[in-house]
């Protein structure tokens, strides 16, 4: 007994010891990372201050991507838990999430400083959201989701995010049959804007999409059509009250009443409270559910418009309006578009920096990928090196890994088969749906709607329908599958 | 006790690639001591390394709307997201959250189901 007794201390000790190293070998990690940030930043400085403009990218993706990790920050899951099992959390954070960037966004767009554009409202808001709500419960994650998760050592969001690299460059290049499907109103659009023949303008979807659909759309913000005179007035009333909290208000009472009261209620009649205080305490319990989420919000949230305020100061500093126009100042001319500008949104954004990576290696391979409106005209291909939404997507991946480490959450996570194969699915009608919704679950529905502008909801819809689609095809296909292989 | 592992048509190498990673499923009728609850005897381990979230959370819902009253469910995951997310679940299908042990690589949640 005394022999086993002291074999059980051992492995205890064993195990703590093991531990202990795991913690040590985390923090070196993470540390290390930090550390290789800081030393590219400085000596990039050192060579050309201008590189600091890239730097700021970089700094802020690794808030962004430690801040998701802390919360979990997870579109998909925010949709498909709510739709799956009936577990409101994420939508709820998510939502906190927005209401406070909302409030950030509004003073840095009263301050003048904002670099966000609204972008073109239309039926392909909703069509893109679906796409891209189906394709993330399919892969398991949203666009940040997929970047933060891969931090985490989940190997199946790596592959949602070739997937979704690949597929970008394919929709946006793809001609042939697709030209089929093109309404004869846009290819007479398109040929109208006299773009440079080199585009092809009237050849391939994507590119008769931009020039004869897109184009031609109105893009607003609140903040404008409520014609108040104070622009932080206009900002805090139209973008971040109107656009923002009232709705976010509104559906965390619809979420409320649908997934969460009965639950509660249940308890509270239990304990013998009833009436509107049982309700509002109801209320309360499921946002302080959220907590953790609602605070990487608001990290992200003060972030990102510190984010919008920095890069504007910086362009202001340097006297740019696009980072292309450094780079050319810099001597790095390989990969500019034809305006000599590459994709420099100013915030966070997500999914056209990756499409980038996949353009830049086909332009490497030799394929002319920069013959399109998407590449040619507007984001060009610059090497991942030089491209700083592209420097971003990294840091967010790394810095979530850095919180992952910290916490002992990092795991190299190889996926099964079948989840290899969604994953694959998912990040392609990503891919397709960020391309038709020019934006992702962050640049067409977090970012837009936090600053104001009504599309972002449209594409938000859409998230909800296609997560929706996808949960209860998911439901039927494991349902199939079990009673096939006659699990349970 | 049945165990199950919740990926499908898995080539040998993958699995084999697994086992080196997960760590075998549990034996039938396994006690485990827990922190709050004590000893409790598993009546189905579900083995979810290497599944995503969406997956993870489904099957365990139809594996506690398919459990029996007292049954204990054992829920391996390496998904952090789903090991947050089933104790929010288990009131809607009537099981009590018991415990999560965190091990190197994955965690594994017990839940009771308490109501039929």
């Amino acid at each position: 007994m005394a022999s086993t007794e002291s074999e059980m201390g051992a492995a205890l000790k064993n195990t703590e010891s093991a531990q202990r190293r795991l913690e040590i070998k985390n923090q070196i990690w993470a540390f290390g990372i930090v550390g290789f940030f800081a030393v590219i930043t400085v000596w990039s400085c050192a060579v050309d201050v201008r590189y600091l403009y890239l730097a700021t990218y970089i700094w802020f993706g690794l808030i962004y991507g430690m801040a998701l990790q802390y919360g979990r920050f997870c579109m998909a899951s925010a949709f498909r838990d709510l739709f799956a099992v009936g577990v409101p959390r994420m939508t709820v954070g998510i939502l906190i999430a927005l209401a406070l960037f909302s409030v950030v966004a509004s003073v840095v767009t009263g301050a003048g400083q904002s670099t966000f554009h609204p972008l073109p409202y239309g039926y392909q808001n909703v069509i893109g959201g679906i796409l891209f709500g189906t394709g993330m419960v399919f892969a398991g994650g949203c666009a940040s989701g997929s970047l933060y998760k891969s931090g985490e050592g989940t190997v199946a969001s790596w592959i949602v995010i070739l997937s979704l690299s690949f597929s970008q460059t394919w929709f946006a290049m793809a001609g042939g049959w697709l030209n089929r499907l093109v309404p004869a109103s846009w290819t007479k659009s398109a040929a109208a804007k006299n773009l440079p023949a080199v585009l092809n303008p009237t050849n391939g979807w994507y590119n008769q999409y931009l020039a004869g659909y897109i184009w031609n759309l109105p893009a607003t913000t609140v903040a404008v059509l409520t014609h108040i005179k104070n622009q932080f007035l206009a900002a805090f009333v139209g973008d971040a009250l109107i656009n923002t909290i009232v709705p976010a208000i509104f559906i965390l009472a619809v979420v409320y009443v649908f997934w969460y009261r009965k639950s509660h209620i249940k308890n509270m009649l239990k304990a013998g409270k009833k009436g509107w205080r049982a309700e509002v305490a109801g209320y309360w319990s499921m946002i302080a559910a959220s907590r953790r989420t609602a605070i990487a919000g608001l990290i992200i949230g003060v972030a990102a418009g510190l984010h919008m305020w920095v890069t504007e100061g910086l362009r202001h500093v340097f006297g740019v309006l696009n980072a292309g126009e450094l780079l050319q100042a810099m001597g790095h001319t390989s990969g500019l578009s034809i305006q000599d500008t590459v994709f420099d949104p100013g915030y966070w954004y997500i999914t056209t920096q990756e499409a980038q990576w996949s353009g830049w290696l086909l332009h490497v391979l030799g394929v002319h990928d920069m013959r399109n409106i998407f590449y040619g005209l507007q984001n060009g291909v610059p090497n991942p090196l030089l491209n700083p939404p592209g420097w971003m997507s990294i840091s967010i991946i790394l810095g979530s890994s850095v919180m992952a480490r910290l916490s002992n959450e990092f795991r190299l996570k190889l996926p099964s088969l079948e989840t290899a194969i969604w994953a694959l699915i998912g990040g392609a009608l990503m891919g397709i749906g960020a391309r038709i919704g020019i934006g992702c679950n962050i640049g067409a529905f977090f970012i837009p709607v936090a600053n104001g502008d009504p599309s972002g909801w449209l594409f938000g819809l859409g998230l909800g329908v296609g997560a929706y689609i996808c949960v209860r095809f998911y439901d039927w296909w494991i349902n199939r599958r079990m009673a096939k292989e006659d699990i349970f | 006790m049945k165990c199950h592992k919740a990926w499908f048509h898995l080539p040998p190498s993958f699995r084999r690639c697994w086992a080196s990673q997960g760590r075998p499923v549990a034996d039938s009728g396994k006690r485990v001591i827990l922190p709050v609850f004590g000893p409790v005897t598993v009546t189905e381990s579900l083995n979810f390394l290497g599944v995503d979230c969406l997956r993870t959370n489904l099957l365990t819902k139809k594996a506690m709307g398919l459990a029996g009253c007292g049954d204990v469910l054992e829920i391996i995951t390496d998904n952090p997201s789903s090991a947050e997310t089933i104790p929010f679940m288990l009131p809607n299908y009537g099981c009590l959250y018991l415990a999560t042990i965190h091990e190197e690589r994955y965690r594994v949640l017990y839940v009771r189901k308490v109501m039929a």
